[in-house]
C-alpha cells in the first residue's frame, strides 16, 4: 500500500540543504557555539522566506559516537528556532543504504531516525537508492544499487524493512549516475529496476532531475535522447522532484550541487511535471549562498527559471 | 564470493583489480553467474572510483580527529622515504588491501568492526613502517583524539583503553611507563614512575601496591586522589565504600 505523506495540495518550491558539521552552511562546531546553525544558513533561509514553502535538511554525522538523537536534535532545533516556519520539514536521509545487498541492521539507526522525526516535526524522509557505504567502508559518493535481478531483490527487500520501521513514510529517490563517482555493476535498465522498487514496495518517490540525466548521459544519450523513456519511471508515485546545480565537464555530466542548474534540467522539470499527478514539492537543492544570506550571483538566473516553473505548475 | 563482495574487493584491492582487468578472475572466486555480472563493470570507472577511494582514506578527516597523515606524520613519511618513486595513492593502495583495513568500519551497521586508527597501526606494525616507538606513540595519540572527541565511538577500542569515569586512559609499557588519558575533551599525557603505572593498572589494589612499591600510605592517598581528579580513578571515598563492602 502506498503510504505517500499527507499534505494539501501542491506545496510548491521547496530548499534542501546539506548540513555538514563545522562547514558552512551547516552547524558550528566546537568553540563557544558548538552545534549552533550557521548565521549565513539562517540569512539565507530568512531572506529567501518568502519563496520556499518546504525544507528538507540532509544528515551528516556529527561524529564517530553511536548513534544519538540528543547529539543531533538541539542543533536542529538552534535552526529551526532562528529560521522562518515551513509548511513542511523533512529529512533526507544519507545512512540506509537502500541498495546495499550485504546483511544490515538498520533497528538502531531506524530508532534513532524516528526520535529525530518526532522531536523535529519532519514530516516525511527521503533516500537515495544507492549504496552510501560497502561492508562497512564508506564510498567518497553513493553508487547506483546493483542492476541485478539479485539487487533488484535486495533493494525492495531494504525499501520494505525501513518503510516498516519508519514512523513516517519513506520517499525512495532515484540515485545519481555522476561520471568518475559512479561505476554499476548489472545490465537492468535503471529506470526499469527503480519503477519495480516503487512498485513492489508501494513507495512514494523522489525523482532527482540530474540524477536522471546522468542516467541518461551515462549510458551514452545526448541532445533529445536525454529526455528519452520517462514513461519507464514511477511517475505517478513521485511526491518530490529535486533540482541541484549540475555541470558538464570534460563531456562529462557532473551532479555538482553548486547551485547553476543546466538547460536541460529545467526542460526534463518541463517535461516531468504534467505526467506526475501526486507531485506536491519541486526542491531547489543545495542553493549557493553568501555569508549575507543572498543568492550566489551567479545562481540568481537558475533559481528564478526554476521558481518561474514551479510558481506556474502550483498555481 | 557474493557479487557485493567482490565488488568490494574490485574496489578495495588493486591486485584483485588489476587481475580482473587484465581477464585473470580466479581470485575473485565467484560463480559463472556471479562473474557475468562483474563483466558489466567499466574497468576505466572501476579504476577511476578506485582511485577515489585511495585518495579519501588518506585525505579525508574524521570527525575533528585528522587525516592519517596527520595522525602519523612520521609512519607515513617513513614510508614515503622507504618509497620515494611510489605514486602519492601507494601507501592508501596497500593499506586497502591489508588484512587490517578489512576489519576496519565506519559505520557500524554491517557490524562493529576497528576504527581506522587502529586499523591503519596494525598495518603499519604488519609493514613495519618506520620505527616501533614511532608508531605507537602515534598510534595512542591517535586513539586519544578518537576517544577525546567521540567518547562513544562505535568501534572495538583495543583492550589496553581502559574506561574511567572522567574518560578513557592507557598506560604503554615501553620504557618509561607513559600515561595517555582522555578526560572530557582534554588529553592528558606523561610519564609515569613504576607505582603509579601500577596504581593504574585493571584490577589493581592501591595498598597492595603501595605495600610493593614501599610507598607511604600519605603518598598513596595523594596519589589515588589526583587520579581522582583527573577523571581517572573513582573518587578515594567510593573506594574506601568499596573496600568496606568488599569486605563486609
Amino acid at each position: 500500500m502506498t503510504r505517500f505523506p499527507t499534505v494539501s495540495g501542491r506545496l510548491g518550491l521547496g530548499v534542501g540543504l546539506d548540513l555538514p558539521w563545522g562547514k558552512e552552511p551547516g552547524f558550528l562546531a566546537g568553540g563557544t557555539r558548538d552545534g549552533a546553525a550557521s548565521d549565513a544558513l539562517v540569512r539565507f533561509l530568512s531572506e529567501r522566506h518568502a519563496d520556499f514553502s518546504c525544507f528538507f535538511g540532509s544528515l551528516q554525522p556529527r561524529s564517530r559516537n553511536t548513534l544519538a538523537a540528543d547529539e543531533y536534535v538541539p542543533a536542529f532545533e538552534d535552526l529551526f528556532r532562528r529560521a522562518p516556519p515551513y509548511a513542511a520539514r523533512a529529512l533526507h536521509h544519507t545512512m540506509l543504504n537502500l541498495g546495499a545487498m550485504e546483511r544490515y541492521d538498520r533497528r538502531a539507526l531506524l530508532d534513532f531516525t524516528n526520535a529525530l522525526v518526532e522531536r523535529l516535526s519532519f514530516r516525511w524522509v527521503n533516500e537515495d537508492l544507492g549504496l552510501w557505504s560497502l561492508h562497512g567502508h564508506s564510498l567518497p559518493y553513493p553508487l547506483p544499487p546493483y542492476l541485478t535481478d539479485a539487487g533488484l531483490a535486495a533493494a525492495v527487500r531494504n525499501v520494505r524493512d525501513v518503510q516498516e520501521g519508519l514512523s513516517v513514510p519513506l520517499l525512495v529517490e532515484f540515485p545519481g549516475f555522476s561520471e568518475g563517482a559512479s561505476v554499476v555493476v548489472g545490465r537492468l535498465d535503471a529506470y526499469d529496476f527503480f519503477r519495480r522498487v516503487v512498485e513492489e514496495t508501494g513507495s512514494p518517490c523522489t525523482l532527482d532531475v540530474g540524477h536522471l540525466l546522468s542516467y541518461q548521459w551515462f549510458r551514452g544519450a545526448r541532445g533529445e535522447a536525454l529526455f528519452s523513456n520517462l514513461d519507464r519511471l514511477p511517475t505517478a508515485s513521485c511526491f518530490e522532484i529535486h533540482l541541484s546545480g549540475c555541470a558538464l565537464e570534460h563531456e562529462r555530466f557532473v551532479d555538482a550541487h553548486h547551485g547553476v542548474l543546466l538547460p536541460e534540467q529545467l526542460e526534463m522539470l518541463r517535461r516531468l511535471l504534467p505526467l506526475c499527478p501526486n507531485l506536491a514539492v519541486v526542491t531547489y537543492e543545495d542553493p549557493r549562498f553568501t555569508p549575507e544570506g543572498a543568492l550566489d550571483p551567479r545562481t540568481v538566473r537558475s533559481f528564478e527559471a526554476l521558481r518561474e516553473e514551479v510558481t506556474k505548475w502550483a498555481a | 564470493m557474493t557479487v557485493d563482495e567482490a565488488f568490494h574487493r574490485l574496489l578495495h584491492s588493486r591486485r584483485t583489480r588489476t587481475a580482473f582487468i587484465a581477464g585473470r578472475v580466479d581470485a575473485l572466486a565467484v560463480s559463472p553467474e556471479t562473474l557475468s555480472e562483474l563483466r558489466t563493470v567499466d574497468h576505466a570507472l572501476l579504476e577511476e572510483v578506485a582511485e577515489r577511494i585511495a585518495s579519501q582514506v588518506l585525505t579525508r578527516g574524521y570527525s575533528a580527529t585528522g587525516s592519517l597523515p596527520e595522525l602519523f606524520p612520521r609512519t607515513v613519511a617513513a614510508f614515503r622515504a622507504a618509497h620515494p618513486d611510489a605514486g602519492p595513492l601507494e601507501l592508501a593502495y596497500r593499506f586497502l588491501e591489508s588484512e587490517a583495513f578489512g576489519e576496519y568500519r565506519e559505520l557500524p551497521f554491517s557490524g562493529v568492526g576497528l576504527s581506522l586508527e587502529e586499523a591503519f597501526y596494525r598495518f603499519a606494525e604488519a609493514e613495519d613502517l618506520g620505527t616501533a616507538a614511532d608508531r605507537g606513540r602515534e598510534f595512542h595519540a591517535a586513539l586519544m583524539k578518537l576517544v577525546a572527541v567521540n567518547p562513544r565511538a562505535a568501534v572495538k577500542l583495543p583492550a589496553c583503553l581502559r574506561t574511567a569515569p572522567g574518560g578513557h586512559f592507557m598506560v604503554t609499557t615501553h620504557h618509561p611507563a607513559t600515561l595517555h588519558a582522555a578526560v572530557g575533551k582534554t588529553l592528558v599525557s606523561g610519564p609515569l614512575t613504576p607505582f603509579l603505572a601500577d596504581l593504574l593498572a585493571e584490577g589493581a589494589d592501591p595498598e597492595d601496591v603501595a605495600r610493593r612499591h614501599r610507598v607511604s600510605a600519605d603518598v598513596l592517598r595523594k596519589s589515588v586522589a589526583h587520579f581522582a581528579t583527573l577523571g581517572l580513578l573513582p573518587a578515594p571515598d567510593v573506594r574506601a565504600e568499596d573496600a568496606l563492602r568488599a569486605a563486609s
